[in-house]
């Protein structure tokens, strides 16, 4: 029942009701990716940027293409609404690693190349954060594995 | 005995007259019947697997989603009424059942929705309407239909409405309709006489108290403010509340909050606020009784209801309507009243207005014997008396008055028709109405 509701609100963009759901239907599905994904695009949007960061590190590091390989339309992903909105204020946000995190976290479900950009951005603020440095390495590793295929 | 297959329950489906579809958990689209193809306008195959909400882009898919309603209430929702949009973007207004479905494990797997059409029925209602009949006021004067018009521009509005018009005018009837035309329709309507209540008991009922506020207060009670909350509140005689109050009516309207009597936590309301007063609210203004910015923060839109003895044309086609009603209740076969009766009724000033002639017309029905005419001697008697009295101009050109108003009631007060009827001028036809006291323009 949660996950559905959770569902709904995140459907209407309701994305703190939607993290009151997710966050309880998790505990019934600790598997459940798609429900993960939801919920790390819903909690960069209430400001709970670290446990989007954490949470986007468990899909990843279980494998990134879970991440990348969203389709956009088909699970009605908001993150080409939110991107432009979010970037549109990177003036009054320069050098917030927050604002950075968040865009590398939307950017991963649409442009995988956009979103290593920003981590890169985010991991220049930050004097030691391991989190992003394995990120980053998990991404470096994809963008290998896609170069040797070729 | 066999269960049946999946196919049969399709087709079973499919020959019922209620659109039904479901939605997995997704609220992705895949069933799609052949009456919810038929009143929406999609093709099944252009909606399987597509969200909901793009395909019915109903307001409520946003707000108060039937799916989500009964996922949040742990109940089924039965004969809601909504709205949806069928492929070319016409309105659809529905009455719709909606039910979650559950797998083996009692997860919710989705949901399921059916839906009517009740395109047809608001038709008939409207119908039912007649252009002399809006929402139960009754009138086809000219005053009446603009406020009628009024009505309908204004009621989708959340702006607060202030009705002035002397008492039995109908200023409730006004505040109801409004709320029935108004989006707020299937939210809280809660009224309120300011006038009944006395000033300590009065902020009580308006912003509720705590437990221990006052002698009388034994437990926590919210009060109307919080009720009406995302609704609409209708304060009659608003006029007659203490100025102390009316401050605190000023913050509703200006912030939308207050608090309990006893309490010092801050409360939020979302509330249309529909005022009225009989009193003559300039001379209040200037007598100091009633605060001019609550004045101007309620009559954002002012509705002028005229006295009954300024639309003199409407008393026919009320007295008809109260003859139907109580002939109904009475159960009698009463349709008509006496002409001589009609002249009294239409001559009197009725200072109570239409619920006065509503009275005078349930007295005298009930003192008629069914499949009679009401007479003037069935009228209460000081209306009679009032028409005996010397000092009163008797009815000049009886005959002729009770002959124009037959016809004008024939022709439903149209004047050019009446005027080409008599093959007379339009503005001869004026005078005449003048001279028979018929109208007052």
């Amino acid at each position: 029942m949660h996950e559905m509701l959770g569902n709904q609100y995140f459907m209407v963009r309701n994305f703190l009701a939607a993290v009151e759901q997710f966050e309880i239907a998790i505990n019934d599905h600790p598997n459940n990716d798609k429900l993960k994904k939801k919920l790390i695009v819903s909690y960069t949007q209430i400001g709970k940027t670290l446990k989007a960061l954490d949470l986007f590190y468990e899909v990843s590091k279980k494998d990134i293409t879970i991440i990348f390989n969203t389709d956009v339309a088909k699970d009605d992903c908001p993150c080409p609404e939110l991107i432009p909105l979010i970037e549109s204020q990177e003036k009054l946000n320069e050098n917030s690693f927050d604002f950075y995190i968040t865009l590398a976290i939307l950017w991963a479900f649409c442009d995988k190349y956009k979103s290593y950009e920003y981590f890169k951005k985010a991991k220049s603020l930050s004097m030691k954060n391991e989190k992003l440095d394995s990120i980053t390495k998990l991404y470096n590793d994809h963008f290998n594995r896609i170069e040797f295929a070729h | 005995m066999s269960n049946i297959n999946d196919n049969l329950k399709d087709r079973i489906l499919d020959s019922i007259a209620e659109g039904v579809f479901t939605v997995d958990k997704d609220f992705k689209i895949n069933f799609f019947n052949k009456a919810a193809e038929k009143i929406t306008g999609h093709k099944r195959e252009d909606v399987l697997g597509k969200f909901c909400k793009y395909i019915f882009k109903s307001p409520i898919c946003l707000s108060d989603c039937p799916i989500a309603l009964v996922l949040r209430n742990q109940k089924n929702l039965f004969d809601y009424e909504s709205k949806i949009f069928d492929n070319n973007g016409k309105e659809i207004p529905i009455k719709l059942n909606s039910a979650i479905l559950y797998d083996e494990n009692n997860f919710a797997t989705g949901g399921i929705v059916t839906f009517r059409d009740m395109s047809q029925y608001q038709l008939i209602q409207n119908q039912i309407d007649t252009p002399q009949n809006f929402h139960g006021i009754i009138g086809h004067s000219k005053a009446m239909q603009e406020i009628f018009k009024l009505i309908s521009e204004i009621a989708t509005s959340d702006a607060p409405v202030f009705i002035h018009g002397e008492s039995g005018t109908g200023k409730e009837l006004v505040a109801n309709a409004i709320q029935k035309l108004s989006n707020r329709k299937d939210k809280p309507f809660i009224k309120i006489n300011c006038s009944v209540f006395p000033p300590n008991l009065l902020a009580s009922e308006l912003f509720g108290h705590v437990k221990g506020a006052f002698t009388d207060a034994i437990k926590d009670r919210p009060g109307r403010f919080e009720l009406a909350d995302k609704g609409t509140i209708f304060l009659d005689e608003v006029a007659e509340m203490p100025l102390q109050m009316q401050i605190q009516l000023l913050r509703v309207l200006q912030e939308g909050t207050f608090e309990r009597i006893g309490e010092s936590l801050t409360r939020t309301t979302d509330v249309r606020i529909i005022a009225a007063t009989n009193i003559n609210i300039q001379t209040a203004l200037q007598n100091g009784k009633f605060r001019e910015d609550l004045f101007y923060r309620l009559n954002v839109i002012p509705i002028e209801i005229p006295p009954l003895r300024e639309r003199k044309e409407d008393i026919p086609l009320l007295i008809n309507h109260f003859i139907n009603k109580y002939s109904r209740i009475y159960k009698k076969e009463i349709k008509y009243i006496d002409p001589e009766a009609l002249n009294v009724l239409i001559d009197y000033d009725w200072k109570g207005n239409v619920r006065e002639l509503e009275n005078v017309i349930e007295f005298a029905l009930v003192r008629t014997n069914s499949n009679e005419q009401i007479q003037v001697n069935k009228l209460p008697s000081n209306l009679i008396e009032k028409n005996n009295n010397p000092n009163i101009q008797p009815f000049s050109n009886s005959k002729e008055r009770t002959e124009m108003l037959m016809l004008l009631e024939k022709y439903q007060w149209n004047r050019s028709k009446v005027s080409e009827v008599l093959g007379i001028g339009r503005t001869t036809l004026w005078r005449k109405l003048k001279k028979l006291n018929l109208i007052n323009e």
